[in-house]
């Protein structure tokens, strides 16, 4: 099954027609001003044929060049791990960076499989500690604070 | 002469003299811990940097430059595992001399003075090359300027990805990014989808943090625990290489350190090419080929040179044309623009000052990489046992926190997270990021030369092919697009025959 370069293929073909498509009322007088419509268009233009290109080549190829098991525990926990990122970004958002951080460390810890209480705590505190120090108090960059805090 | 003395002294002010120690040993440590690389430090590091003012945070990024591709050796050679793809090849003698011959210090010491030698001689050739290349660029206009962008464009494309298709793919992926936000001639939004973030176009260092590091930090959770080595425990039996071992390997260094300079001047290519481009050629021109790959010294020194090296040819093309010679430096080339440094052949003539400080700057980061590097080798030798359990919450610990220190924008970080996302789609199918960003930096460049070009000539397409400097970078983009294809046709004929 060749179904990765072929759904990468039929996606940039549809971004190719969206480029165009969104750019079609854009000015255009001729080569000598091509006003700012005509680059999208152009490069819309190459990344159907481009695509088309790729099709073709994985169509006739003999085997599947990217081979991705989305079922293995390695690509599971990737799943995982996006989704505490989506949970990272909520908390960000109304809670600040550092407590959006707490939540993020024993986390990803967890997803790689370490379980173990007083390692994950000390790692935690260990990391937010250097965090805050460093950033917030000595180089003065300034932490996110969240709608809430 | 002024621009000269106050360059060398910019590099004895004690905070500058400290930056660059701190960024060199920041360097070596990201570069030489495997799930880490010199552009994740680059990147990740950037938005500290402009908490200092003036150079000095150029000279903190010079070091993590500069000391992030010599790193990577120490893994290589201790564990055959290169910390970064600069030091690919020099795990093909240096772990052989390091765990067959057990002799991990003589490895190390050759690495450490092959990396410094390498260094120096690519700044040195960047410091009377620039200046001569820069007055050549002068003459360049909008015709010139745009068909310089395809050639970049053309030469990562060529070289970096598995298939050229998908390589091209990725670059105009690149600039097709470029043209989100409010075009700057006809103030017409485009691709924003009324958003006010995307006003403003496609945030740089948040994409190239996702890209690089993010993504980086997706794999190593992909990975899970497998890639933990059991502690090594390593014994050093010396730290400084010995004269024998110097007089052999200095030809090498040399050759090797031309060869990484003119790499790293191509735009678009890097120390990953420039590693096995110099020990393929040392291996050709040596009197004992059939010792590469067993501990041989040359096997160690040429890919050291070479990457080191390619650092200093990098800067070439960044400083004189603003087109940035590999990723590291085209982390740089937005670090300098952030602090009102524009790159390109007016920056010689308008801030000199500038360029010789950056020169100035690039050579005591070497120096101070040799310094840390000679006098840490025992401790970076233990960098191999951080575990994948407390390196990746840390990648992502440190991508939050240096997206957001860019430009204190929330928003920042969660485009961070999208891209990083995508960075890893696009790693898993097989697409390499730098036509990505390449595209990305070159876009708005090719298109506003594309436009003046047009409007000089009325519209005639032929101004790109009447003057010489432009028709003759077409030439060669054409045929680095083409001649990987044609070699492919020709190899598979081959090989079909026999």
């Amino acid at each position: 099954m060749k179904k990765y370069n072929i759904a990468v293929s039929i996606l940039t073909i549809f971004i190719g027609i969206g480029m165009i498509y969104f750019t079609k009322d854009f000015d255009f007088n001729g080569l000598k001003d091509i006003g700012p419509g005509f680059w999208p268009k152009l490069l819309g233009s190459i990344m159907i044929l481009l695509s088309g290109i790729l099709l073709i080549q994985t169509l006739i190829a003999e085997n599947e060049t990217v081979k991705i098991d989305i079922r293995s525990i390695g690509m599971k926990r990737v799943f995982l791990m996006v989704l505490i990122m989506g949970l990272f970004s909520f908390m960000l958002y109304f809670f600040g960076m550092m407590i959006a951080i707490i939540f993020l460390i024993p986390a990803t810890i967890a997803v790689l499989g370490d379980t173990r209480k007083i390692r994950i705590i000390i790692i935690t505190v260990g990391i937010s500690a250097f965090v805050y120090i460093v950033f917030e108090l000595l180089l003065n960059v300034g932490l996110p604070s969240g709608k809430i805090f | 002469m002024d621009n000269f003395i106050s360059a060398v002294s910019m590099v004895f002010v004690p905070l500058n003299i400290f930056v660059a120690f701190m960024g060199a040993l920041v360097g070596i440590l990201a570069g030489a811990m495997p799930g880490l690389s010199s552009i994740m430090a680059l990147t990740i590091m950037m938005p500290f940097t402009f908490a200092f003012g003036g150079y000095t945070g150029i000279f903190m990024l010079l070091g993590i430059y500069v000391g992030a591709i010599y790193g990577g050796s120490v893994t290589a050679i201790l564990i055959n595992t290169p910390g970064t793809a600069n030091s690919a090849a020099t795990c093909l003698d240096g772990y052989p001399m390091a765990n067959k011959l057990h002799q991990p210090g003589r490895a190390l010491a050759i690495s450490t003075t092959s990396s410094t030698i390498g260094g120096l001689f690519g700044a040195t050739v960047l410091f009377f090359t620039a200046p001569l290349l820069a007055k050549v660029a002068l003459k360049f206009g909008s015709p010139e300027y745009f068909a310089l962008g395809i050639f970049g464009l053309s030469i990562v494309t060529g070289i970096s990805s598995t298939t050229v298709t998908k390589g091209l793919l990725g670059a105009v992926f690149g600039l097709a990014l470029a043209t989100i936000g409010i075009d700057t001639i006809s103030g017409k939004p485009r691709f924003t989808a009324d958003s006010i973030y995307l006003l403003g176009g496609i945030s740089f260092i948040p994409l190239l943090i996702g890209l690089y590091a993010f993504a980086q930090g997706l794999a190593n959770i992909e990975e899970g625990t497998k890639n933990v080595v059991s502690k090594e425990k390593v014994k050093l039996e010396r730290i400084f290489p010995d004269r024998k071992d110097v007089k052999q390997v200095l030809p090498t260094i040399f050759g090797s350190s031309a060869i990484g300079t003119m790499i790293g001047a191509i735009p678009g290519t890097g120390g990953d090419i420039a590693c096995w481009l110099a020990y393929m050629q040392a291996k050709r021109f040596s009197r004992h080929p059939e010792k590469f790959g067993t501990g041989y010294p040359q096997g160690v020194a040429a890919p050291e040179a070479a990457n080191n090296a390619m650092s200093g040819g990098a800067l070439i093309p960044l400083l004189t044309l603003g087109i940035p010679g590999d990723a590291g430096s085209a982390v740089m080339l937005g670090a300098l623009m952030m602090q009102g440094i524009i790159p390109g052949p007016l920056l010689f003539k308008e801030q000199t000052g500038a360029v010789y400080t950056i020169i100035f700057g690039l050579i005591f980061a070497n120096i101070c990489m040799a310094i840390l590097g000679f006098s840490g080798i025992r401790l970076f030798s233990k960098i191999t046992n951080v575990p994948n359990m407390i390196l990746t919450p840390v990648i992502f610990v440190f991508c939050f926190v240096g997206t957001y220190a860019m430009n204190h924008d929330v928003n920042d970080i969660f485009f961070m997270i999208i891209a990083g996302i995508v960075g890893f789609i696009l790693i898993k199918l097989d697409f390499s990021m730098p036509p990505i960003i390449l595209g990305l930096i070159l876009g708005n460049m090719v298109e506003k030369n594309l436009q003046k070009s047009l409007v000089i000539s009325n519209g005639n397409l032929s101004i790109f092919f009447t003057r010489p400097i432009s028709s003759v970078l077409l030439i060669i983009s054409v045929v680095s697009l083409f001649l990987p294809l044609v070699m492919n046709y020709y190899q598979s004929r081959k090989s079909r025959n026999i």
